[in-house]
């Protein structure tokens, strides 16, 4: 058993999209589904941090399969140029617990460029936020293009961040062609069903 | 002569880019920096030049060594004995995982990128020779053996299929069974002696990749600006230069390793409540 | 001398130390009367009884009285060794062996600091060897090493043990000049400590010092302190290494001193490194450790009061 006999999902996206937010509520949805669940968040930096995160879990998952991993101030590194730290860490999970189906790996908090090595994340979802301006998927970045699922969040602040979701809907479309985009709400569990079954889909069922 | 391709071999190992998760290992720097223990770009080669002294050189370099001769040798033992000893001689738990996690991932990355044998026919036979070819050599011939190898001449990969030959493979399988731990600079001194570096040639590489990677994250902790960082680099070459001369071919058991001081923030570092390295 | 006791044969001995072997004495030749101490001890102990000490070679300047039972906990003896030469000089070699048989529970110690003094030529080595058989627990804690200016000091250590015995190891090294109190003025410190269960390595914590060669005084080594202590509990098979390590590591936050933990290669123990100003707050630190260390593995913690250096 490796990284190579489970599921690999990776959420990147900037800082304050919402991918911890989103992390926690596909933990549930797949665990009740029947899948046997990992999560790791790269840039785990504080003590509390690594504490709340397991805690998030403590119901759901065994601790062992809930980790942090430094990534020396480097997040892009560790999920793009050299994920072998991430990797280490999955074959960890494998060795104590081969029943394992799917890890979620979530990047560390990063720029439009930021874009999952494909040896590292079979499904690789990119996380933006509707606060951070509706003009994001217009700027092509990368992580906005090249992922397998776009991940709007954030849609409840739509109004009164004065962003028009119509648009950020048809610039996505635009940059993205055939390739999916949902609209979340994750704090309301909107659209998380939508971003489970793109999960399943794409590479449990397969 | 060391000929091209090791030469490459040696640059490609010592490159930062090289995938084995060196950016995330501070060997204490990040502690060292949390705690204000270190503040100026001197401070820092002052810092760097004691490891290279006291660990790099005395451990590090003597295990290299060692694991080096012994793969000239076909001496799986003398490898697994450089192994342990080097990782009974480092006593931050950090540090011993940050080495061995690198070694592991170099062995598993060679097995994959370097592991196919080359359907070139002589090349077959020539993988065949070249544990009993090294083995005849001492450590310094094993260099010629490796360039008479016409399979490894310039243009070759002289790691193609070192990944699968003798001692690099018996040592991954080491690993890989809990029999070894796989620390970093032993696995870089097998894989060297494999691609026709000398030990010498090999402890500088890794000294050099390690004091590289230490001023990068010292750097990306964000105190120090880029020419600092490159003058503190140049500064310590003489220092890498004679450690490297000085231990390469140390005897096993003359193995030290003395920085207390980094050891204690090492140890304070694995209870750290900020951290952005792993080590 | 006779060929058998030539360290030039002896492994342990490391090359420098055996070209300063080759240096004549002006007084007395090495392993002279008084010179070649020797002690050779060997502890038993029946089911929950006192442990006893079955046999005892020892030769000056080590000198034992006996051993004591006052130790708080159940059936540890305490064994005190003097040594009234008042230090160690040029061409000493002190040997101590320690074997602690299944069961048996014994701290070993010193009666005071063991001074190794200015040399002009030769060198001098202390020896130990601690064996622990199933079972057993076994401490050695002697008082500090102050190494003067001008010596040269061997120090070799050997520990060899069970997988279920426990060994707890204390070291304080000070490097302390006799005129001006400037420390590292000795010529040579060469330490090693080798700690293996079973025939696994698990610990090697070995430094060669020559501070005339290389100032250790640098941000890695020993940066602005001038004293380091090392506690070493090795304890394979003890419950949770994890929780004596944090424990220890929380333990020594309030010290003067700057202290870490952490755990052993193979999860056999933990080590505790100790860096302070003065000897004395670094003995306190290790005392301390060494008393956690005792409360977690016998639920009885060291009897630090009766220290009294």
């Amino acid at each position: 058993m490796g990284y190579r006999d489970v599921a690999k999902v990776g959420l990147g996206g900037p800082v304050g999209s919402g991918k911890t937010a989103l992390v926690q509520r596909l933990v549930p949805r797949l665990d009740d589904a029947g899948y046997d669940v990992g999560v790791i968040a790269n840039d785990i930096m504080t003590q509390e941090d690594a504490d709340r995160l397991r805690d998030s879990f403590a119901d759901r998952l065994p601790t062992d399969l809930v980790a942090g991993v430094e990534t020396g101030a480097c997040p892009h590194t560790g999920i793009r140029e050299d994920p072998s730290m991430n990797l280490a860490k999955i074959d960890e999970f494998t060795e104590r617990h081969p029943e394992l189906d799917v890890v979620l790996i979530e990047s560390g908090g990063d720029n439009l460029a930021a874009t999952f090595n494909p040896e590292l994340a079979d499904y690789f979802m990119f996380v933006i936020s509707v606060a951070e301006g509706d003009d994001i998927p217009r700027k092509r970045g990368p992580g906005v293009t090249q992922a397998d699922l776009l991940v709007v969040n954030k849609t409840d602040l739509a109004p009164h961040v004065d962003v028009d979701l119509d648009v950020l809907r048809d610039d996505a479309e635009t940059v993205r062609g055939d390739d999916p985009t949902v609209f979340t709400n994750c704090k309301a569990e909107e659209g998380v069903g939508e971003v489970v079954d793109s999960i399943e889909r794409s590479i449990l069922f397969a | 002569m060391t000929s091209s391709a090791a030469l490459l071999t040696a640059m490609r190992l010592s490159d930062s880019m090289l995938p084995v998760g060196t950016y995330t290992a501070s060997y204490g720097v990040e502690q060292y920096l949390n705690e204000d223990e270190i503040e100026t770009a001197d401070e820092l080669g002052e810092l760097l030049g004691g490891y290279l002294r006291g660990v790099i050189g005395p451990a590090e370099t003597v295990a290299l060594g060692h694991a080096h001769r012994s793969a000239a040798a076909g001496d799986l033992d003398g490898v697994l004995a450089a192994d342990e000893r080097l990782g009974a001689a480092t006593l931050p738990a950090e540090f011993r995982d940050s080495s061995t996690k690198a070694g592991r991932k170099l062995l598993e990355l060679l097995a994959e990128t370097d592991g196919d044998p080359v359907d070139d026919g002589g090349g077959g036979a020539a993988a065949g020779d070249g544990g009993g070819g090294a083995a005849t050599g001492d450590g310094g011939g094993a260099v010629d053996g490796v360039n008479g190898d016409p399979a490894a001449g310039d243009g070759a990969d002289p790691l193609a299929r070192a990944a699968v030959d003798g001692t690099v493979a018996e040592f991954a399988a080491a690993c890989e069974a809990g029999r070894a731990d796989g620390h970093y600079p032993v696995v870089l001194g097998v894989v060297c002696q494999r691609a026709g570096l000398s030990s010498r040639e090999a402890a500088l590489a890794n000294a050099y990749g390690s004091v590289s990677g230490l001023l990068a994250a010292a750097q990306r902790l964000g105190r120090f600006g880029h020419t600092a960082i490159q003058s503190q680099l140049s500064a310590l070459f003489p220092v890498i230069e004679s450690v490297s001369d000085r231990y390469h071919d140390a005897e096993l058991d003359a193995m030290c390793s003395f920085a207390p001081l980094a050891d204690v923030m090492g140890m304070s570092h694995e209870r750290a409540d900020r951290r952005l390295f792993m080590s | 001398m006779s060929a058998a006791d030539d360290p030039a044969d002896d492994p342990v001995v490391p090359p420098a130390f055996r070209e300063y072997g080759d240096q004549p004495l002006p007084q007395s030749p090495a392993f002279g009367h008084g010179k070649n101490g020797i002690a050779d001890l060997v502890l038993g102990r029946e089911g929950d009884n006192p442990t006893r000490l079955l046999s005892d070679l020892v030769k000056v300047p080590y000198h034992l009285t006996g051993t004591l039972d006052s130790d708080p906990a159940p059936g540890l003896t305490t064994v005190c060794l003097q040594e009234p030469t008042g230090g160690v000089a040029q061409g000493d070699r002190h040997s101590l062996s320690v074997e602690a048989r299944s069961g048996a529970r014994a701290h070993v110690t010193t009666q005071s600091a063991t001074k190794v003094h200015s040399m002009k030529a030769n060198y001098a080595h202390l020896d130990a060897t601690l064996v622990a058989e199933s079972g057993a627990y076994l401490e050695y804690v002697p008082g500090p090493t102050i190494v003067n200016e001008d010596a040269r000091c061997l120090q070799t250590t050997t520990v060899e043990m069970a997988p279920d015995a426990s060994v707890v190891v204390g070291d304080i090294f000070v490097p302390d000049g006799l005129t001006d109190h400037e420390p590292f003025g000795f010529e040579h410190y060469h330490s090693r400590l080798e700690a293996s269960v079973d025939d696994d390595l698990v610990c090697a914590d070995a430094v060669d010092l020559r501070p005339a060669e290389r100032d250790p005084r640098d941000p890695a080594t020993v940066g602005d302190y001038a004293v380091v202590g090392t506690l070493y509990a090795f304890a394979p098979t003890a419950a949770d290494v994890d929780a004596l390590a944090d424990a220890l590591h929380d333990r020594l936050a309030d010290h003067e001193v700057a202290a870490g933990a952490s755990l052993l290669k193979d999860d056999a123990g933990v080590t505790v490194r100790v860096l302070g100003d003065r000897s004395t707050d670094v003995t306190a630190a290790v005392e301390a450790a060494w008393d956690e260390t005792r409360e977690a593995l016998l639920g009885v913690g060291a009897p630090l009061e009766g220290r009294g250096r």
